[in-house]
């Protein structure tokens, strides 16, 4: 601890010496400058080559939360940040959102978005960011630790934008490997050609505050072929850089949500018009959706050098591409028009989560244990395609809910949807098998084991428990009390028993959880017919969700609001989850209440599929 | 089903392989799954293998789902042609149960910690073991029966140690399964040593620490020092609550024409008083403890603690013109020779100086002050919040200007002493770490000693002074292997790897033939029957030690036949089906059609018409041809 003077005595020296306060300058933009020069450079930036235009994109959103701050050109905002840095000091450019957070950091809790100023000036978030960092290796920050630990990133980043230190231009001459370094004018340097970039910078420089377009031009020019005389050790390929702009500018998967969205649509209207016609365009639609997405993800595998399915972002997009794919192969293949409009109203929610949900889009580098294996490529892609049919299922399923609460008495088209959720799970469970499969041999070939009872292992194990559950609820075994039945309650009593006990501690939530569990899973065993059959299928589609999603976030931290990992991811997700519990108790409302009132209607007893057995019954 | 009675072994078979019985199994194996997953997040990953998946119970759970699928297996006996997906499918599974018992069995997993250059011919296994060594000599024993689990075991089994050359014998009296070195502050020091428990917590989180007299640390978001203040200083630090008491102490010094006159402070705040031989009075108007300039450019006063005391003076002409100011001045205590008023009227001969009981500034935010008189204070000076001191009573949280937090004093000790002991542990952490009780013995000498796990312990045993390890067990590979170079690639221009990989080289002791091999993430390599995965690398202290897993499992080839075979199983039973349905029939829906409902055929008529693109004109003739039949049977 050093000593310091109490800011009273800074205060009172301040006053006597009659400094000025600080004054508010509005940023720059320059509205005539043409960036398209200095976007097409090449960046070395998180592990890989990319044009500033990437980096704009990553830095910018990284800081403000979002890639068009204020709805301008991230390049522009970049630029501004480094020739112009003291006008943006009392800029309000970082965003809190939580009121919760802001309490809890003493900051004023009407303000969402604060100044750089503000918060470097602020006296309690450095201690709490002092706090943070004396978190030992290896301990567990608490939330509030990790949230200030982001916001002093944030200000990092903003700072090193404000010194220019942040756009790395400079190849290093020796060294493929080594730190790219960005042009420092201060800095002397011997070299004739480092001198010429920094010439051309500092000009670069002036002619952006001036607002010059036509100097600007000119010497982002000379910036460009001064930094292309640079020696260096590796330059990435130009074409590589050309297509990450165009990847950029085209912005595919959020162009194809939206056509995938209007061919839904379409797909939706025709299966009311039933008009070829209305088909024809429909396919056209959603085929020319399929083909962006398609190529938005060549671009991004070409970019990456690698299959895209690294993360949850990359892991939609191939869950889109899976429904999407189905979809124009049965619009085809099939007659039924409810088959092609589900997998691209699938296609399209996946799109748009991806694109809409705050998850890290940007290419980034993956973990040794990814890297170098066919593995990835087998297992994702394998996975996705089950959870994208188990997905269709699950829509089937709510389909089938409002269909029962509408149009209790239309049996043919309850049938015709609970074949079509039948075979979806059939199909669903054995490509969640194949998926679960190939993981486990990839985890042999890396780790030399093939079952680690790693969480998410275990819940996917769950989630194809749960299926399999519903696969072998058969009409036929809910018969009669045989002495299976007896052995059956005895297991299941001695299991419930046994897991309290591994529960430790016992308390009123625990009991509650378990006690809810072992409903659910008595719901999943006993339960039988149209209904329960949906509702099964929700359920066991609700522990993918888990796998997916839950297992990184909800078993990891604890409860406060702002303490979830990535946040806004889970709480959409316990949102989604209200959403549809609320959309399961309302059908399943109106449908008892219209069953009692029903009369004259007799429903057949449930023969489909559930009921199909291999032609013997063991039940008893 | 069947009229005559089954026997009692088929009955039985086919209540093991019923339904019923499999689907309440699968149910207790998602709760049980889903339950570890909770205690895994909430107590460690060691509680939920221990608890659930290495459990006996869980065994037993998954070896009766094995039964399970093998009695449905069976009750099919002999096979039929349509059986063959189903029984592919559950044999498998029962396959792949029993793959993982093997490895569980016969697997044999450990590490390898190996730095460039090395050579080593065994590895760390799971197992455990206790060494006694003296020099470079030691003596190991296995702890057998197995014991490192999450119970304690006391006077375990294992064999007695004997080394030999030392004549120590071991024996193993208690197993902890977590133990911590607890930091111990006794009152029982042979010297005189000042110390404090201070908590300062927020809701929710308690944290609290020792300071020994003049010793600062962090406690939370703040810096915390602990020291002792004379009677002086302690009228300073409580001039905001006896604000008087530090008045009394106070004294105005005015020098003039060389004679000294020293004034109480307390007097010439009263009434103007002579300066003696000038004829001059002199009055203190205002007294500022912590004195600032504030945003208006007034002098104000920003805390109760004497910091930066002022007083400001009037001196009035001497008698008969009483109410004449002559010189009005503002006495800085810390600053004699501040002029407060430059370039005014003065009485230039008359210089005043002003003393009294000043606080040092504070170093740290809090500052924990014992006065002579044995009452404990805290100082909050925390920059933003004006200074306090608040008196603290052994064991009563006060309120500070960190919100939300309290601070307190737990304890308070004059002959302080730090005692470290091992101490076992009720809640197993974790990362817990292992402790056992080990009694030592040599000649007379008979004692006692806790052992961490992979902490060696010295132990005194007259003149001589063995260790005590108690770690992993070596296990030997059987080979020789050698690092011959420990690579990382990193992404460019970041600390981040991309790939790592070691280059071994492997050598057979008995034939001292050896063979290069290459291992990286993903790419592990297998000699004399052991496999070698990449797994991490130390880089910490030392040279960089490439850390391999090795392992031998002969159930991994079970498994993966189990897996193909289940695959398969599942294509056909789908395949089948769906040759079932596009038959138009299948047998329960004929059961349904045989117990007969007009709304049943309607159904057997649906499915008729669901698929028609997708058969031939002949299969279509031929579904009909079935449903009346079916229709026949019915009436």
């Amino acid at each position: 601890m050093t000593p310091r003077k109490s800011p009273k005595t800074w205060l009172f020296i301040t006053v006597l010496m009659g400094l000025p306060a600080a004054v508010r300058a509005t940023p720059v933009m320059p509205k005539s400058t043409n960036v398209d020069a200095i976007r097409a450079l090449t960046v070395q930036h998180d592990g890989r080559y990319m044009p500033v235009d990437t980096l704009a994109r990553d830095l910018v959103q990284s800081v403000t939360g979002t890639q068009r701050f204020e709805n301008l050109d991230p390049v522009l905002v970049l630029l501004s940040w480094t020739f112009d840095a003291d006008a943006w000091l009392d800029d309000p450019i970082i965003r809190i959102n939580s009121a919760e957070l802001r309490r809890e950091i003493r900051l004023p809790e009407s303000v969402e978005v604060f100044t750089y100023r503000q918060l470097t000036a602020h006296r309690y978030l450095h201690a709490l960011v002092d706090e943070a960092g004396r978190v030992q290796e290896g301990q567990k920050p608490d939330p509030l630790q990790k949230k200030v630990s982001e916001i002093h990133r944030k200000l990092l980043l903003l700072h090193g934008c404000f010194q220019g230190r942040k756009i790395p231009l400079i190849p290093d001459a020796n060294d493929p490997l080594e730190a790219w370094q960005p042009i420092s004018v201060n800095r002397p340097t011997n070299s004739e050609s480092i001198e010429r970039v920094q010439l051309a910078w500092q000009a670069l420089g002036a002619a952006f505050r001036a607002d010059d377009g036509v100097a600007f031009s000119e010497q982002s020019e000379a910036l460009a072929t001064a930094l292309d005389k640079l020696p260096a050790a590796f330059r990435p390929d130009a074409t590589l850089i050309a297509t990450e702009l165009r990847y950029n500018s085209l912005r595919p998967f959020h162009s194809a949500w939206k056509v995938l969205l209007g061919g839904t649509v379409l797909s939706l209207l025709s299966l009311y018009l039933r008009r070829r016609s209305v088909d024809l365009v429909s396919g056209i639609v959603l085929l020319s959706g399929f083909v962006l997405l398609t190529y938005g993800l060549i671009l991004r595998w070409t970019i990456a050098g690698r299959i895209p399915a690294s993360n949850m972002f990359e892991s939609l997009l191939f869950l889109s591409w899976g429904a999407g794919a189905f979809a124009i192969v049965t619009m085809f293949l099939l007659r039924h028009r409810i088959v092609p409009a589900t997998a691209a109203a699938l296609s399209c929610i996946a799109l748009l989560l991806a694109d809409c949900l705050p998850m890290n889009q940007f290419i980034s580098p993956i973990p040794p244990v990814l890297a170098d294996t066919v593995w990835m490529s087998i297992h994702v892609p394998i996975i996705m395609i089950s959870y994208s049919v188990l997905a269709l299922a699950v829509l089937f399923a709510h389909l089938q809910l409002a269909c029962l609460a509408i149009a209790p008495h239309k049996f043919k088209m309850h049938a015709t949807i609970e074949s079509l959720h039948y075979w979806y799970i059939h199909v669903g469970t054995i490509l969640l098998f194949a998926g679960i499969v190939t993981g486990s041999i990839w985890a042999a070939s890396s780790w030399g084991r093939y079952w680690g009872w790693d969480p998410k292992e275990v819940w996917s194990l769950v989630a194809l428990l749960g299926y399999l559950t519903i696969l072998h609820s058969r009409t036929g075994m809910h018969h009669g009390v045989r002495w299976s039945t007896v052995a059956s309650i005895v297991v299941g009593v001695c299991v419930v028993a046994l897991v309290l006990d591994s529960l430790g501690q016992v308390s009123a939530y625990k009991m509650l959880g378990v006690a809810a569990a072992c409903i659910t899973l008595a719901f999943m065993v006993l339960a039988h017919g149209i209904l329960a059959t949906a509702l099964k299928s929700i359920l066991a589609f609700w522990s993918i969700i888990m796998t997916y999603v839950g297992v990184n976030y909800v078993l990891g931290t604890g409860l406060h609001s702002y303490g979830f990992g990535s946040g806004a991811v889970v709480r959409h997700v316990l949102e989604s989850a209200a959403c549809d519990l609320a959309f399961v108790f309302l059908c399943c409302g109106i449908y008892w209440a219209r069953k009692r009132n029903m009369t004259g209607h007799k429903r057949p007893p449930d023969t489909g599929y559930w009921a199909v057995g291999d032609g013997l019954s063991v039940a008893g | 089903m069947n009229a005559k009675r089954p026997g009692f072994f088929q009955a039985s078979l086919h209540l093991l392989g019923s339904l019923r019985l499999g689907t309440a199994i699968l149910a207790a194996v998602i709760l049980a799954l889903g339950v570890a997953t909770v205690v895994e997040s909430s107590r460690g990953s060691e509680q939920s293998l221990v608890r659930v998946y290495q459990s006996s119970w869980f065994a037993m759970l998954l070896a009766m789902l094995g039964v399970n699928m093998l009695a449905a297996v069976a009750v099919r006996w002999p096979l039929q042609r349509k059986h063959f997906g189903f029984v592919l499918t559950h044999a498998s599974i029962a396959v792949i149960l029993i793959g993982a018992w093997t490895t569980h069995l016969f697997g044999l997993e450990g590490q390898l910690s190996i730095a460039e250059g090395q050579i080593r011919d065994s590895f760390m296994a799971t197992q455990e073991m206790l060494a006694v060594a003296y020099g470079d000599q030691s003596v190991t024993a296995d702890l057998e029966p197995p014991i490192g689990g999450l119970d304690q075991v006391d006077h375990p089994q294992t064999p007695e140690l004997v080394f030999e050359p030392l004549d120590v014998r071991a024996t193993i009296e208690r197993y902890v399964p977590d133990s911590i070195v607890e930091k111990r502050m006794t009152d029982d020091g042979t010297i005189a040593q000042e110390a404090v428990q201070i908590a300062f917590s927020r809701a929710g989180s308690e944290e609290s620490a020792w300071f020994f007299e003049g010793q600062s640390a962090h406690l939370g978001p703040a810096s915390v020092t602990y020291r002792l203040a004379n009677g002086v200083q302690m009228i300073g630090f409580l001039a905001g609550e006896h604000r008087n008491d530090w008045i009394a102490a106070g004294v105005v010094s005015v020098e003039f024409n060389g004679v000294r006159t020293d004034i109480p402070l307390a007097d010439c705040l009263r009434q103007p008083v002579p300066i003696g031989g000038s004829g001059y009075r002199i009055k203190g108007i205002n007294v500022w403890t912590h004195a600032s300039v504030g945003s208006d450019g007034q002098l104000g006063n920003v805390s109760s603690l004497p910091t930066n005391p002022a007083v400001e003076l009037e001196i009035t002409e001497r008698d008969g013109a009483e109410n004449e100011i002559v010189d009005r001045r503002l006495v800085f205590s810390e600053y004699p020779e501040f002029d407060s008023n430059p370039g005014a009227r003065h009485l230039d001969d008359l210089k005043a100086t002003f003393s009294c009981p000043v606080v040092p500034k504070s170093e740290t935010d809090v500052e924990i002050i014992r006065g002579p008189g044995g009452g404990i204070f805290a100082r909050f000076a925390w920059e933003g919040t004006p200074e306090e001191v608040v008196r603290l009573d052994a064991g009563q949280p006060v309120e500070t200007p960190w919100p939300g937090r309290s601070l307190t004093v737990l304890r308070h000790f004059t002959h302080a002493k730090l005692n470290t002991e091992i101490v076992p542990q009720e809640a197993i952490r974790p990362d817990r770490v292992a402790a056992m009780l080990v009694r030592v013995r040599k000649g007379e000498i008979d004692e006692q000693v806790w052992v961490r796990r992979g902490v060696s312990t010295p132990v005194q045993l007259g003149d001589e002074t063995a260790y005590l390890v108690y770690a992993g067990k070596q296990h030997p590979l059987g080979f020789s292997v050698r690092l011959d170079q420990f690579r990382i690639d990193y992404y460019p221009g970041k600390r981040q790897p991309r790939s790592f990989e070691s280059r071994l080289t492997f050598t057979d002791q008995a034939t001292g033939l050896s063979e290069r091999r290459l291992v990286s993430m993903n790419h592990p390599t297998t000699n004399g029957g052991l496999t070698f995965f990449q797994s991490s690398y130390e880089m910490d202290r030392g040279p960089t030690r490439s850390v391999l897993s090795v392992s031998r499992d002969p159930g991994m080839m079970i498994v993966f036949l189990g897996y193909v075979g289940t695959f398969l199983g599942m294509l056909i039973v789908l395949v089948s089906r769906m040759r079932d349905r596009r038959h138009g029939l299948s047998t329960a829906s004929e059961a349904a059609l045989a117990k007969g409902t007009e709304e049943t055929t309607c159904e057997i008529g649906n499915t008729l018409s669901r698929f028609p693109k997708s058969g031939t004109k002949t299969t279509v003739r031929r579904r009909r041809k079935v449903v009346e039949a079916a229709m026949e049977a019915k009436k």
